[in-house]
């Protein structure tokens, strides 16, 4: 019988629903009980004269019992970002699946570092290729992927490439280099000896991005962030100005000042930036906000100016603001000179609690004095 | 692979041709009937240019790539919108590819067309297979997407590396023959050159034929045996060769030069847009090797070895370069010379950024950690995008096609939002809707998205909502109810009457008193329901909210068969003053149902229905037989008392003066309940009751009778 695949995007639909009502109240919220039910509820009917419900991931489509879900919606979307964060690929309800199971498997899948369990009647794992009886060695080795080579660095350059209004960015790509980035850290790698005999006219502004998003990641992990987040915070990091490819070249390149118009309209590159990566699927949610807000400073004085309500500015902007300063005055541009270290940790302080989020301008004052020292 | 249609071969090029006019005749298939003229014209044009292919080639392969389509090595632009529309059309069904073969007839093309616009788009391979058998097509073989493919590792987490695992394993499969699907899918192409290579050399080659690596070859350069290489085959086949192991190295090349360019002009033009020092690797490589060369290839490869690099790959124009699409201006390219580019990022600053990476997180401060964390979480994530997306949906910057994406993604927020109790947001939503109508800002795709919002299925998820989650977000679910007035109210009918449990049916009752008098005509519309239940809800509301407008309404229900329903109407009409709501009354009042007779008692007390004083006073004073007919006797002086007509007092006074040995305790009951209800009657009419309470044995008549007193003298 075929699968009802309306049920099906109604049953992730509810999942998601208390998934989040998990998340945003308590586990015990009135709510929970109530739609874990009624999720039970559509879940055994789709059970019904089957013995599972597979629901599987290959890239962003997911594959319900072999076909796929088409028109998944804003609910279906989230699932398939909550599930790759968790690292699954695939997860199977099985017949006599029971309510408390289904209302631990949603408490545990609200909590974003939990991880995912087995239950009696849901079985979570990830998606490989079936192959007959060969044995293979699972693992790649690390070293393979520990150096960026000059040809991962073009790849930074392609990622670049691709954003013109007219093509489409390549989400695999960064997610790659990022990784790589992650898996340098612990190799000690050297990023910019790699960066630096390139010298093609975008370099500085590919510079100005990977240094961006090291510096970020720096300051993530000082803070303890792992794993998947820190990949999020390193692309959003290497992208927050991708906002400047849809800016004219005359107004980005100039060497004098800008007039209020040119400085309008440059200040449009985090709108342009955001919204273009607003609309890239599979990219975290991170990378358009910090799009928008790396240049609105901590207390809101800064821009693009809001018209729905005065945000907060979040708190991975926050961190990718500090980095894109610092190596804003600490690179040399045509038209200044490099900053000194402590020239520019002073004016951080200086900036703190109005352009800067105090305790990030410190500890990141505290990783470069440690560590450069 | 080539984009332009000028480079497609001909074949190509008339099949690509061909697929405009089949997806015109995909579309009125679906919109006509057969021997419409429409189906006719362009289904002729399809078959006939099928049918100039068939005279090339006796069978030629569509593939689908998602959104794009894929005529053995050549993709077709991605940007004609026909192509596109074809190949998501046809990937939504789950086709991989298509052949069509030689022998095709005309009805043929026309079932197939039915076929694409009949088959469900979620079906599965085999049930699409099986329509497909419905159809008699017998020269277009179709393909289908395998997910047999991928099989299930319970248990297992994908780490970072994984996605390489699967491709590793993936290419073991094709070099040892063992995958499990008939089909090699397009996925192979995206694996990086340098990963391939890793992955090669970890295989086990003593296992491996020379034909394994043809296979491969074959499918990720995909590689025609009748052309030459293109130019960014050729630079990705380097990337992957240099990774290589030197004994696969050679039996890589051999394999790939097999079916090398075999003119000169071929290999030219694959070979002009590798750069200098791209040739020079490849050709170094392959004397390395010892690997046959085909003559043209290795002449040219000689050729281009011998000129002297420029250093400037990109096309020249004056003395500017133009990189891609963008012109590079002289002053920029002296700009971005190296000493410039050394000048933006000083050794120094390098160095130190090479330090910074060594930081050891192992110390890592904890403290920001859970804000951190909590941010981040997918939850906050999607509230903070949904304001991007407002902020966008209210920007001038953005386009009519940004508008309508932007739009359809704030109602799935919408839906989201509903889902977790955050009407605030969803109030955001509509308030920028509305004024953006306001400021006729994309007027079509505004008013769309507002008829969606005020749509009876979205008001329906509005209603869902507050009663699973309505009451956590009182105040805000009050304010969406204000923002859709009176067409959300039938929805909340709906659920009040059909609702069981009481907390719910209150929570609801409250939504609907905000709208105060204007549910009365729905409520109304709903008496003729023909469920009790449904009428004595209606009959609530309306006693709650209506006036004398309601009473010609209300009074066929006074004598329903279901007593609540009547009791409902009762209280209904006595609300609103009505003389038949008393008369309705004074009949239960009259039943022979002790039970009907309590309710009825209760209601002429909590009414306040003077009119029944006789009837209440009458019930006093018939005289019982036992203990149980004076208690029963307590309701109607409470009900008495609640009215506080000094007429009563006289009543009250005989059964004060009354006394009964057998029943003695149940006597002292009512006396003691005729004081309690005293305190609703005027203190004048009550003085000599008062005063003999004060002198009573009983003690709880004379606290009583003295507080009465109090009261007065205060």
């Amino acid at each position: 019988m075929p699968t009802d695949m309306e049920a099906v995007r109604k049953f992730i639909s509810v999942l998601m629903s208390t998934i989040s009502n998990c998340s945003l109240y308590t586990k015990s919220h009135a709510s929970i009980d109530e739609l874990t039910q009624k999720a039970l509820s559509i879940l055994n009917e789709l059970l019904t004269g089957a013995d599972r419900v597979e629901i599987m991931l290959i890239e962003n489509d997911l594959i319900v019992n072999k076909a796929p879900l088409r028109d998944v919606g804003v609910h279906g979307n989230t699932f398939i970002k909550r599930i790759k964060r968790r690292g699954i690929s695939r997860i199977d309800f099985l017949a006599g699946i029971t309510f408390a199971e289904l209302k631990q498997f949603i408490a545990d899948m609200s909590e974003t570092d939990k991880e995912p369990k087995t239950y009696p009647h849901i079985k979570t794992g990830v998606i490989d290729v079936r192959l007959g009886g060969v044995k293979v060695d699972a693992n790649i080795s690390a070293e393979a992927l520990s150096k960026l080579t000059t040809q991962q660095l073009e790849k930074v350059k392609d990622v670049y490439h691709d954003f013109s209004p007219f093509s489409k960015l390549n989400v695999a790509g960064l997610e790659e280099i990022v990784v790589n980035f992650i898996v340098t850290f612990k190799k000690e790698a050297n990023i910019l000896k790699l960066i630096s005999p390139v010298k093609s006219h975008s370099e500085y502004t590919y510079t100005h991005a990977t240094n961006v998003a090291v510096l970020s990641m720096v300051q993530a992990e000082s803070l303890g962030v792992k794993d998947k987040l820190l990949q999020d915070i390193g692309i959003a990091a290497l992208l927050h100005d991708v906002g400047k490819m849809f800016i004219s070249k005359e107004i980005l390149d100039k060497k004098g000042t800008l007039d209020e118009k040119e400085w309008q309209e440059m200040h449009h590159h985090t709108m342009y930036g955001s919204k273009y990566l607003a609309r890239i699927d599979g990219l975290s949610r991170i990378a358009p906000i910090v799009a928008l807000e790396h240049h609105l400073a901590y207390d809101g004085h800064g821009y693009p100016k809001l018209n729905v309500r005065v945000r907060k500015q979040h708190i991975c902007s926050q961190i990718v603001a500090i980095s894109d300063f610092f190596d804003a005055l600490r690179s040399r541009r045509p038209y200044k000179r490099d900053w000194d270290i402590k020239e520019i940790l002073a004016l951080m302080q200086k900036n703190a609690g109005t352009d800067f989020n105090p305790f990030l301008a410190d500890n990141f004052s505290k990783i470069v004095m440690t560590t450069l020292k | 692979m080539a984009d332009e249609k000028e480079k497609l071969p001909l074949d190509a090029r008339i099949l690509s041709e061909a697929i405009i006019e089949l997806n015109i005749s995909r579309r009125n298939v679906s919109l006509y009937p057969r021997g419409h003229s429409l189906i006719e014209g362009s289904l002729n044009r399809a078959f006939e240019l099928l049918q100039k292919l068939f005279e090339l080639r006796p069978e030629i392969t569509l593939s689908v790539a998602k959104d794009t389509l894929i005529i053995d090595n050549y993709f077709l632009d991605k940007k004609n919108p026909v192509y596109r529309e074809f190949a998501l059309h046809l990937s939504k069904l789950n086709i991989a590819y298509l052949i069509f073969i030689t022998g095709l007839t005309k009805d043929e093309l026309y079932e197939f067309h039915r076929f694409l616009s009949e088959a469900a788009k979620e079906s599965t391979s085999n049930e699409l297979q099986e329509i497909l058998k419905g159809h008699n097509v017998i020269h277009i073989k179709v393909g289908f997407v395998d997910y047999s493919a991928f099989s299930f590792r319970e248990g297992e987490t994908k780490q970072e590396a994984s996605e390489q695992h699967l491709w590793e394993r993936y290419v073991y499969g094709l070099l040892e023959g063992s995958l499990q699907t008939g089909d090699i899918p397009d996925g192979i192409q995206d694996i990086p050159p340098e990963l391939l290579a890793t992955i090669l050399n970890k295989a086990r080659t003593e296992n491996l034929k020379e034909e394994s690596y043809d296979k491969v070859i074959t499918t990720y350069i995909r590689r025609s045996s009748e052309r030459a290489f293109s130019s960014k085959e050729l630079k990705r086949l380097m990337d992957f060769i240099n990774g290589l192991k030197p004994e696969l190295k050679k039996q890589f090349l051999s394999s790939a030069f097999k079916s090398a360019p075999k003119d000169i002009e071929a290999t030219e033009n694959a070979l002009k847009d590798v750069s200098v020092d791209k040739v020079i690797e490849l050709l170094d490589t392959i004397n390395k090797q010892k690997v046959a060369v085909p003559e043209p290839l290795k002449i040219l490869l000689e050729k281009f070895s011998s000129f002297q690099p420029d250093g400037i790959e990109n096309p020249v124009f004056g003395d500017s370069i133009i990189a891609d699409d963008i012109f590079i201006s002289p002053d920029i390219i002296s700009l971005l010379s190296e000493g410039n580019f050394e000048a933006f990022v000083t050794n120094t600053y390098q160095k130190e950024i090479e330090k910074l990476l060594t930081f050891d997180a192992s110390a890592a401060t904890t403290e920001k950690l859970d804000e951190l964390k909590r941010e981040c979480d997918e939850e906050y994530l999607e509230r903070d995008f949904n304001l991007i997306i407002l902020e966008f949906a209210s920007s001038p910057i953005v386009s009519e096609q940004d508008y309508n994406y932007f739009i359809a993604l704030l109602g799935g927020h919408a839906v989201q939002f509903l889902g977790t109790g955050q009407y605030e947001r969803v109030l955001k939503i509509l308030k920028v809707l509305e004024s953006n109508a306001a400021a006729k800002l994309f007027p079509d795709a505004t008013k769309a998205a507002l008829d969606y919002f005020n749509s009876p299925e979205f008001i329906t998820q509005c209603v869902d909502s507050f009663r699973i989650i309505g009451r956590e977000a009182r105040e805000e679910a009050l304010l969406l109810c204000d923002y859709y007035g009176e067409s959300i109210i039938p929805r909340l009918i709906d659920v009040l009457v059909e609702e069981d449990s009481q907390t719910i049916r209150k929570f609801f009752l409250s939504l609907i008193s905000h709208f105060s008098n204007k549910c009365i005509p729905e409520a109304i519309k709903r008496l003729g329901d023909q469920r009790w239940f449904v009428k004595r809800n209606m009959l609530l509301i309306l006693r709650e909210f209506g006036g004398k407008e309601i009473i010609p309404h209300v009074r066929p229900y006074c004598h329903h068969a279901n007593i609540k329903v009547s009791f409902e109407a009762i209280k209904c009409l006595l609300k609103s003053g009505d003389r038949y709501g008393v008369d309705a009354l004074r009949k239960y009042l009259r039943s022979e149902s002790n039970e009907i007779v309590e309710q009825a008692v209760g209601f002429s007390g909590a009414f306040k229905v003077r009119e029944v004083i006789p009837d209440l006073i009458q019930m006093l004073k018939k005289k019982g037989i036992s203990g149980v007919n004076l208690s029963d006797k307590i309701p109607v002086i409470r009900a008495l008392g609640q009215i506080a007509d000094p007429s009563a007092l006289d009543v009250f006074r005989e059964l004060l003066s009354s006394k009964s040995l057998i029943f003695k305790g149940s006597v002292e009951k009512l006396k003691m309940e005729i004081y309690m209800t005293l305190k609703n009657f005027p203190y004048e009419a009550i003085t000599d009751l008062v005063e003999a309470g004060l002198q009573s044995k009983d003690e709880q008549i004379r606290e009583e009778s003295l507080k009465l007193k109090r009261q007065y003298a205060d």
